[in-house]
């Protein structure tokens, strides 16, 4: 439970909790900087121990950036706050489809048709990006008080698929009652499932009642799988014949025989309408065939081909095979242990696509090799999912992560725990996704590079007068000047200290927290552990007239890389006053040196670093 | 009885399986696996809490009625576990499954929540004495999945009643005889998902030490591809009289 008024990334303030789902607490907060009321979704503790969970849940959150369209709720922002993820989104002043159903069903035909129409388009949009919603349920679908419908939680139930154990109730797997029987198998899940979960929520919109219950869960899921739909026209005799033929072939239980894809039940939905006593829809299979028993369908094929006889067999079996394959979108997966991943690539080719998930480093395998495979070998997948690979690397390799989607911030920290720099930063304004976050980079992920090796980020938008400050703590020197660069702070003052411990060049101090959104002219200041003795020095006075006493002098010498190192800083009594220092350096050359005279820059001239004694 | 136990971290950061087997010849004959959920080590505390707490109630149990102890001692575990996942933010939403066996001379009485389980092999046939309480074994039951895709099903490791989650909760209790010769054996999924029936057979018919036999069970479902924390117990009836 969070608090009203705790602040949320130093840029949301929690105004008050809206309501308990399944996974998540949902909270109203608004924007501290532009005022804008948001919903931010909080996992709840249960989940927040879950390395894994978490991992999937950014990423999932990262794939929903992708997504802008007028029928989905827009995320705007993910992180973590105290261990819990959370989620930002567009505030929806409105209710939900399911507070509808419970209030005014069974809805007129066409009051449902269109608040589903609005939720196909949404489904278009997301499907064209390849995102499945995979939680498709009407405590999702919200109507705003325009009546305009807004499909929500894109991904989330993928996260669920856990490898660690977990125990499940309702909020896990999704509400069950709209499940598509593909997922309730374990079995891949397309854009299909979320057309079969669609017929379900608008079943029970012209009927007031879901098609499969029980008092247990798991009874409701098996349901979707053996138990044959009642057509709603039984439940409901008002109902058109046409728009229950469309019901019926989207819940078809065999994925094969729904409709192909949201366009096409759009359609149909339309023509349902205008043509309410119309056979298009109807379903002309037995019953049998539409059943989803994947290994039973095998069985049935191999039965056939023993009993025909010889002359015959030979001419059915080859039509079987032919059918068979033609059809068949599940292959086998292959085994990729022990294998380099660009040997696995070659392996799985067109098939499969390959992502990796980790990497360990391991006595067994040599590095570059895959350790571990999901899913296992020997099962069957759907023809272009991904097998998540876990890589056994040297230490002296990494593996380039997947930036999509963050914010600049947040790249650098997740290069940065990879073991690998930033080259350069490159705005694109064109770029479709939301302002500020990553959306190109190379090298690409999953590349295996050396360590310390240089991205380049793309970001979409235009640099902002602001950025984010990085931590650059506990940095050797180079890294934090070249990382206080790239995020576009060039007004940068170096000291360096020997009090107290530290790591020799490396930096001890930063005056400005890392995470804070400041403007990028802002002074930052640096201490770095050492005593900057370089191989070049020279050594400078200047004569400076004070005015008052203790008058604070500040003078530093610009080196080319876009910082100042402080080479005097004293409080000069009134008068004229001398200020002479010996400066260091590691490279020879002119600089200019500058005299800051309370505060204000009074003085600069060329110095010349020469090789010491 | 002879008895033999083992218990393997395997690839995961931690092992947060726990088990007891009595350590004195006045000890009770209690065999226990327990297999904890949480992050960052609340695994491990809650199975090793719901252990303890089993252990203590049945050394300190005093009468006859063996199957009200079973139930008594995990219903005990279950609200200790429960307690401790309810006072701190770090353990919220911890458990753990549970399966243990009581030995009473001839028979036994065995308990079990979660998806542990207890087999019984008399020397031809291996029979799963208990129920297990995840999703995947409620789809294998309605026969809507194979052993095998309940092993590689995406939800395989969801559970559906387990120590420590809800306020109340209580064990599933199975009373058996059990002959000279037989073998109990309990294992956290672990194991179990990683072997055939057929091959735990061969090692149970063919292996007649029992540590060589842990040893062998783990070494053949590590082999197999499996990753995660294994702990197993195997219990030998050799014919002696319990002593009470």
């Amino acid at each position: 439970m969070i608090e009203a008024g705790t602040i949320i990334k130093d840029k949301y303030e929690i105004d008050e909790m809206l309501g308990v789902g399944g996974m998540a607490n949902v909270y109203r907060a608004h924007d501290l900087n532009t005022n804008t009321v948001v919903a931010i979704k909080v996992l709840k503790d249960e989940y927040r121990n879950n390395a894994e969970f978490k991992l999937r849940f950014e990423r999932e959150a990262r794939a929903g950036l992708t997504l802008s369209h007028r029928n989905i709720v827009k995320p705007l922002d993910y992180g973590d706050f105290e261990g819990a993820k959370y989620i930002v989104f567009e505030y929806i002043d409105g209710y939900t489809l399911k507070d509808l159903i419970k209030q005014s069903a069974p809805l007129q035909p066409k009051t449902a048709i269109n608040i589903i129409q609005q939720v196909l388009f949404a489904l278009e949009h997301a499907h064209e990006k390849g995102i499945i919603h995979r939680d498709i349920k009407p405590q999702n679908v919200m109507i705003t008080s325009d009546g305009i419908v807004k499909l929500a939680d894109f991904g989330i139930a993928r996260v669920s698929a856990a490898s660690t154990k977990t125990f499940g109730g309702s909020n896990i797997m999704g509400s069950v009652h709209y499940i598509s029987p593909e997922q309730v198998r374990g079995d891949e899940v397309t854009e299909k499932s979320d057309l079969y979960s669609v017929g379900i929520m608008l079943y029970e919109m012209l009927t007031g009642t879901v098609p499969f219950d029980s008092d247990n869960q798991i009874s409701v899921a098996v349901k979707h799988l053996n138990t044959p739909i009642k057509p709603p026209m039984e439940i409901n005799p008002k109902l058109s014949t046409a728009l229950n033929d469309v019901i019926l072939k989207a819940t078809v239980k065999n994925p094969k025989f729904r409709y192909d894809s949201v366009a096409d039940l759009r359609y149909d939905l339309e023509r349902a309408l205008r043509e309410p006593t119309g056979e298009f829809a109807r379903l002309n299979i037995p019953i049998e065939e539409t059943q989803y028993k994947a290994s039973k369908v095998n069985k049935g094929v191999k039965n056939v081909a023993i009993i025909l006889s010889a002359v015959l067999a030979f001419c059915i079996v080859l039509f079987i095979i032919v059918s068979v394959t033609y059809n068949a979108k599940h292959l086998f997966v292959p085994n990729l242990i022990g294998k380099s991943y660009n040997e696995a690539v070659e392996i799985v080719g067109d098939d499969f696509k390959l992502l990796i998930v980790n990497s360990e480093e391991s006595n067994e395998y040599p590095s570059g090799s895959i350790i571990s495979q999901q899913p296992s070998w020997k099962t069957r997948a759907l023809a272009g999912s991904t097998i998540e690979v876990t890589l056994s690397l040297d230490s002296e390799m990494t593996i380039v992560p997947d930036l999509f989607g963050m914010s600049l911030l947040e790249a650098s920290n997740a290069l940065s725990n990879a073991g690998l720099l930033i080259e350069k930063v490159i705005y694109n304004a064109e770029s479709q996704i939301a302002d500020g976050k990553v959306c190109d980079q190379s090298p690409q992920i999953n590349e295996q590079v050396k360590r310390n090796s240089k991205v380049t980020i793309y970001i979409s938008g235009t640099p902002e007068e602001t950025a984010d400050m990085p931590v650059v703590m506990n940095k050797d020197f180079t890294t934090a000047i070249s990382t206080l660069n790239s995020f576009g702070f060039t007004n940068i003052r170096v000291r360096y200290t020997t009090t107290g411990n530290g790591k020799e060049g490396h930096v001890t101090y930063q005056n400005i927290s890392g995470g804070l959104n400041i403007d990028k002219s802002t002074l930052i200041e640096l201490e770095v552990y050492g005593n900057r003795i370089g191989a070049y020095a020279v050594d400078k006075a200047f004569n400076l007239s004070i005015a008052e006493k203790d008058t604070p002098v500040l003078i530093t010498v610009k080196m080319s890389e876009g910082y100042e190192v402080v080479v005097f800083e004293s409080k000069l009594p009134s008068g004229t006053q001398v200020a002479s220092f010996t400066a260091y350096s590691d490279v020879e050359g002119v600089f200019d040196c500058i005299v800051y005279v309370n505060g204000v820059e009074q003085k600069k001239e060329q110095i010349t670093f020469k090789r010491s004694q | 009885m002879k008895f033999a136990y083992s218990t393997d971290i395997g690839k995961r950061a931690a092992n947060e399986d726990s088990l007891y087997v009595p350590q004195t010849e006045y000890a009770k004959p209690l065999f226990l696996v327990a297999d904890g959920m949480g992050g960052h080590k609340a695994g491990a505390i809650a199975s090793r809490l719901a252990a303890e707490t089993v252990a203590d109630y049945i050394q300190n149990y005093d009468s006859f009625d063996l199957e009200t102890m079973v139930k008594v001692a995990s219903a005990y575990a279950n609200a200790q576990v429960y307690k401790k996942a309810m006072s701190n933010k770090a353990l919220a939403g911890m458990g753990t499954t549970l399966s243990f066996v009581y030995i009473d001379g001839n028979r036994y009485v065995a308990a079990n929540v979660g998806d542990s389980r207890i087999y019984h092999f008399n020397g031809t046939t291996l029979t799963q004495i208990t129920k297990d309480h995840s999703y995947v074994a409620a789809l294998l039951l309605a026969g809507e999945i194979t052993a095998e895709e309940a092993n590689s099903h995406p939800n395989r490791n969801l559970i559906t009643r387990a120590i420590g989650i809800q306020p109340k909760e209580q064990a599933d209790v199975f009373e058996n005889e059990w002959r000279v010769d037989d073998i109990l054996l309990l294992c956290t999924d672990g194991l179990c998902r990683g072997l055939t029936d057929d091959e735990i057979k061969h090692v149970l018919k063919t292996t007649y030490d029992l540590d060589a036999a842990c040893e062998q069970l783990i070494h053949m479902a590590r082999r197999n591809g499996a990753s995660d924390n294994i702990t197993l117990i195997l219990v030998k009836n050799e014919g002696e009289q319990q002593n009470d």
